[in-house]
Parts: C-alpha cells; sequence; structure tokens
C-alpha cells in the first residue's frame, strides 16, 4: 500500500549527521495516505530526527523529501503543510486554550466566526469542549495532550507527525490514549506519524511499524509481519521476545537439521516444554533435550527458563499460559522442547 | 543569635539611617540633632540648578534605558536563537566581561575613544556611554529568559503552526519575555541614573548629572540638602525595586513559571521509566 504513486510523503536516501556522528545513514520511506506509521525504536536510533527533516526544523545532509509529489527542500516549517504533537506539548502558557488552539488559525488569518467554529469543533473532537477560558497551566498532562492535538488538527494538515506525545503521561492513561489515539485517527482519515520508544505502543495503535536502529531502517510492515517474521535479530529482540541464536549456536543446538545457515529468532510462546516423551514429535517439529532452570510464574502465563542440553549452556525462555507448569519442579529437571520448523525464524545474518 | 542579626542589620543600614534623620534636621551641620523640620526638602525644590540635573539624568537614564535594552533584546535573541553560529561562546563571555570592568578603565576608554575619532561630547555621546554600560546587564537579563524559552520549544510550536519567524517572536516570544525586558529595562535605568564616573569622565561642558552635582555640592561639605537628596532618591529607589519585583511576579510571569513547572514534571516522568 506504500508503493506507487499513492504516496502522501517519500523520503529517499536521507542522511543526517550531527558534526561527526551520523545520526540518519540513507532513509528511503514511503508514507501512505491516512496511514497510522509508527516510527520505533530506541533512543539515538534517529526516529526524532526524521520527525524534525519532516516538519521542516533541520534539513538533510542528502536526499529529498517529497510531499505529495513536492520536494520540501528549503521550504521553512511554517510552509509545510505538516503540523507536529510535541512531546510537552509546548502549549502557549500566556494564552488561554481558546487562543492555543486557534493560534494556526489566526496565523493565517481566517474570519473570526470560522476561526470560532473549528475550534469548537477540535475541541469537541477531543473532548475537550467547555475549557476555552482555561491556561494551559490549570489542565492535566491528559488534558494538554488533548489541546496540543486539537492545536494541530484544527488546521487541517495533511501530515501529522506525534513526538512520543504520551510519554509524560502515567501508564493507565498512556493505553486509554493509545486507543482513542487510534479511533480518532481513522475517525479523521488523517496520516499520522507517530514517533515511540515503546514496542507495545507501537503494535497497539500502528497500521505499519518502521523500525530504526543506528540510523537505519532495520524493518517496515504491519505489526503481524514485524512480530511474525523479523528480519533481523535486533528487530527479533525489540519486537516482543525472542530467543535469538548465532549461527553457530543454532548449528550447534539443531545438529543441521535447519534448512538456512544463518542466525534464528524463537519466540517463547511458540516452544512448548513437555515433561515426558510421549512417543517422538509431531511432524515438522524438532525436539530438544533441555533441563529446567527457573520457572517464574506471572498470573496468566509462566515463563519458563531452560538450558538446552548440547547446545553449550545457551539459554532459552518458554512462555505457557498452560495449567500444566503451575506446579513446582526441581531446578534441573529433565525435559523436552518442541519447535515447529516454521517457528524457527531466520534471520539476515 | 538575634544580636548578630541586628549587628548586621545595623552595619548594612545604619548610614542610611544617619542620612535619613539628619534630612530632618534643623541645623546647618551634621554634628548635633537641633530639631524636626522639612525646610532641607523644601530647599531642594527652589534650588534650579539641582532640578535641571535631575531633569538631564533622568533623560539620559531613559535615553541609555531605551537604547541598552533594544540592543540588548536584539543580541540576546541572536545568542539564544541561533545555537549554531561560530564563535558564539566567545560572544556569549564577552557579553558579561564589561560587568567585572572597573568602570573608570571604561571611562578612560571611552574619553581616548571620542578624543580620537573626534566625536563631540555631548548629551548623545554620553547617552552612548551609558547606554553601553548598561547593556550587559539587560543582555544577560533578557538572554536567561529566552534560553529557558527555547528550551520549551514554544517558538518552534508556532512556526510549526503557520507561524512566520516574525509571528512566532511577536506573539509567543516577546510577550513571555516582557517581564524580562522591563526588568532589564529598569536596570540600565538605575545604571545610568547613577553613574558617576563615566559621566564624570566624558559629560561635555554644560552636562551635569546629578552624581556630578552631588559630588560638586559635597565639596562644601555634607550639607542637609544633600541628605534630603539622597533620601529622595533612596524612596526612589525603593519603588522602583518594588515596582521591578511586581513586574516579575506579575500575572503573565505566573502563568509561564507554572508552564515552566509543568514541564519540569513532564520531564521528570519521562525520564523516570528509562
Amino acid at each position: 500500500m506504500s508503493r506507487g504513486g499513492g504516496a502522501l510523503l517519500r523520503l529517499e536516501g536521507v542522511t543526517k549527521s550531527f558534526g561527526t556522528t551520523p545520526v540518519l545513514r540513507g532513509i528511503d520511506l514511503a508514507i501512505a495516505r491516512a496511514e497510522f506509521l509508527t516510527l520505533l525504536g530506541p533512543s539515538g536510533c534517529g526516529k526524532t530526527t526524521t520527525l524534525r527533516l519532516i516538519a521542516g526544523f533541520e534539513t538533510p545532509d542528502a536526499g529529498r523529501l517529497l510531499l505529495e509529489g513536492r520536494d520540501l527542500a528549503g521550504l521553512p516549517p511554517y510552509k509545510r503543510d505538516v503540523h507536529t504533537v510535541f512531546q510537552h506539548y509546548a502549549l502557549f502558557p500566556h494564552y488561554d486554550i481558546f487562543e492555543n488552539v486557534a493560534f494556526g488559525l489566526r496565523v493565517r488569518r481566517l474570519p473570526q466566526d470560522e476561526v470560532a467554529a473549528r475550534v469548537r469543533e477540535a475541541l469537541a473532537l477531543v473532548k475537550l469542549s467547555g475549557f476555552e477560558r482555561r491556561l494551559p497551566a490549570s489542565l492535566s498532562g491528559g488534558q494538554m495532550q488533548r489541546i496540543a492535538l486539537a492545536r494541530a488538527l484544527v488546521c487541517r494538515p495533511a501530515l501529522l507527525l506525534l513526538d512520543e506525545p504520551l510519554g509524560a503521561l502515567d501508564l493507565k492513561l498512556r493505553k486509554e490514549m493509545q486507543l482513542e489515539l487510534k479511533s480518532l485517527q481513522r475517525k479523521i482519515g488523517v496520516t499520522f506519524v507517530y514517533v515511540t520508544h515503546d514496542q507495545e505502543e507501537a503494535m497497539t495503535m500502528s497500521d505499519r511499524i518502521a523500525v530504526f536502529n543506528h540510523g537505519r531502517l532495520e524493518q517496515l510492515g504491519s505489526p503481524a509481519e514485524i512480530y511474525e517474521r523479523p528480519r533481523t535479530a535486533f528487530v527479533a529482540d525489540f519486537i516482543g521476545a525472542a530467543n535469538v541464536l548465532t549461527a553457530q549456536e543454532a548449528s550447534g543446538l539443531f545438529c543441521g537439521r535447519l534448512k538456512g545457515e544463518g542466525p534464528v529468532a524463537i519466540r517463547p510462546e511458540r516452544i512448548a516444554v513437555r515433561y515426558h516423551q510421549n512417543g517422538g514429535p509431531a511432524e515438522g517439529t524438532l525436539r530438544l533435550n533441555a533441563r529446567l532452570l527457573d520457572n517464574v510464574f506471572l498470573g496468566n502465563s509462566n515463563q519458563i527458563f531452560v538450558e538446552a542440553l548440547g547446545g553449550a549452556g545457551k539459554r532459552l525462555m518458554a512462555l505457557s499460559m498452560d495449567g500444566e507448569h503451575r506446579q513446582p519442579r526441581a531446578p534441573g529437571s529433565p525435559l523436552w522442547l518442541d519447535i515447529a520448523a516454521k517457528d524457527i525464524l531466520a534471520l539476515d545474518a | 543569635m538575634s544580636a548578630y542579626i541586628a549587628a548586621f542589620y545595623a552595619f548594612l543600614y545604619a548610614p542610611l539611617a544617619v542620612m535619613f534623620v539628619f534630612s530632618f534636621n534643623d541645623a546647618r551641620r551634621n554634628v548635633a540633632w537641633k530639631g524636626f523640620t522639612l525646610k532641607w526638602y523644601a530647599q531642594l525644590w527652589r534650588d534650579g540648578e539641582l532640578l535641571r540635573s535631575l531633569a538631564t539624568s533622568l533623560e539620559l537614564a531613559l535615553v541609555a534605558a531605551a537604547i541598552a535594552t533594544l540592543l540588548g533584546l536584539l543580541a540576546s535573541y541572536a545568542l539564544a536563537r541561533h545555537p549554531k553560529f561560530r564563535g558564539r561562546q566567545g560572544c556569549s563571555a564577552l557579553l558579561s566581561v564589561p560587568l567585572m570592568m572597573p568602570e573608570i578603565v571604561m571611562g578612560v576608554g571611552l574619553l581616548s575613544l571620542f578624543s580620537r575619532a573626534r566625536v563631540p561630547l555631548n548629551f548623545w555621546t554620553l547617552a552612548c556611554a551609558h547606554a553601553m554600560i548598561a547593556l550587559p546587564y539587560t543582555a544577560s537579563a533578557i538572554r536567561a529568559r529566552l534560553l529557558s524559552l527555547k528550551d520549551s520549544r514554544l517558538e518552534d510550536a508556532a512556526m510549526d503552526l503557520g507561524a512566520t519567524e516574525w509571528q512566532a517572536f511577536r506573539k509567543i516570544t516577546l510577550p513571555l519575555a516582557r517581564p524580562a525586558i522591563v526588568a532589564g529595562a529598569l536596570l540600565a535605568f538605575t545604571v545610568s541614573f547613577e553613574d558617576f564616573v563615566t559621566s564624570f569622565f566624558i559629560a561635555g561642558i554644560g552636562i551635569v548629572t546629578l552624581p556630578i552635582k552631588i559630588y560638586s555640592m559635597m565639596k562644601f561639605g555634607v550639607t542637609p540638602e544633600i541628605n534630603a537628596l539622597a533620601c529622595c532618591l533612596l524612596l526612589a529607589t525603593v519603588a522602583l525595586l518594588a515596582l521591578r519585583q511586581r513586574l516579575l511576579s506579575g500575572a503573565q510571569e505566573r502563568a509561564a513559571d507554572a508552564a515552566d513547572r509543568a514541564l519540569e514534571g513532564a520531564a521528570r516522568q519521562a525520564a523516570e521509566p528509562a
């Protein structure tokens, strides 16, 4: 859905360094219309710089940014049809809520009645009607966040950039706002480019996720694609939990029973832990001998740490919701791990 | 402990108290208390030369404060807004060096500059000199405020929403920096008003500022008129200080402070899980 001429924003070979530190090392990315795209990665991976490049606060060293086919080079932030929700909201403390939301309309010199109507509409959209005459300082973090959103959306941008907008909220509120943001985005159909380091947040909201690491785009795909077919060890490890085995560990553990020769990843919930041999493994399933190291009860599931025999002491983690694992067993107990061949995910070397 | 504090404040304020008391003393000499009178204050009002020097000083301080505030605002805006230009660090340091400079050095320097450049010494040269002395005060006061505003990314937000740099400056930066600008202007006014050394060096013939006038009056000893005059200045200074305090704790500043606190809180929260 990102290919072809339908892309709203296109990044082509974008690089950026601060001093001698490369921050982006050639980013190619196409963002589709009405898409919710998340730039995900650890701090310092270049995701916020990408956002600032799109907004116009930074200029790329090389490469192009095309918004609706038009090169953004040389356009200052105020000439781009792109608005940002900043991490700490950046509400104007000396204006009341009405004037904060009206700001973008006022600088465009829209007539007063249109300003009033659109501000009312935007406040209703974020469910803060009646807050017009309050000052930003009197709002809670969640309310400030909504006002920042209303202030950006009231100008009807082609593209909305969100820079970790939920980072300052507590966990419970963050979860609520995630779902609210997603449904709001669906309702108004504006393209969102969302930056976060929280993989769960990215999974919850995004149509597609772009995983960044060390200034490179590691993988781009839907949450399911990223989770089920991670391309690199970094992606497998960063999105959800994974047992990542180097090429050497994999060949040692599976003794040539694998097709490929590179590193692999195995999701913990894809490892079935058995305490009895019960004949052989099922068709298409590989079996490993192992012994128990630790078993952690998590409420709805058990996290089982094991050491595979013949794997040079490689520790693996399995996750099971099976009640069988609730009963305590002595560390060192022998057990067997069944892993379907299709769940052993081949990674790029 | 309380005795120590009493002694401390006595040390700090004794000269002012003596001056205050003797300005009401009904005697020509400041030696003994002869009774209460307001005649020295009345006499001040009839002293034409003194009033002229007061007017000169006020005009001078107004002009100097205006120049120093405008230049200080522009300089600190440039220093705060554009972090990348070469030599910014040096520029910031050079901004505050004149604060430490003995004023007599500045006086000599200005005098030789003006005489070398054959600039006639008049009211405007003196006003420029005063503005120059006051400039580091205004620039550093305004710069501190602008830097804290820059951290909150409000100008970025304004430009992101479609405001040009000028609109962002006028609608966001200027109103939020106004308390610091006014405080800087008041400081510049005071610096100019009380300046003696520089004025003494480069005041042309015929320009008598109030401090110079007082100095010439003192040649005949400390008279009660001088005490009375000093008391008036003292009251004006206190009034100015109170005004500055009011401005700094004004509504806008309170709102800005609250926003600063909110930002700090948000930053702390953001830092915690990491």
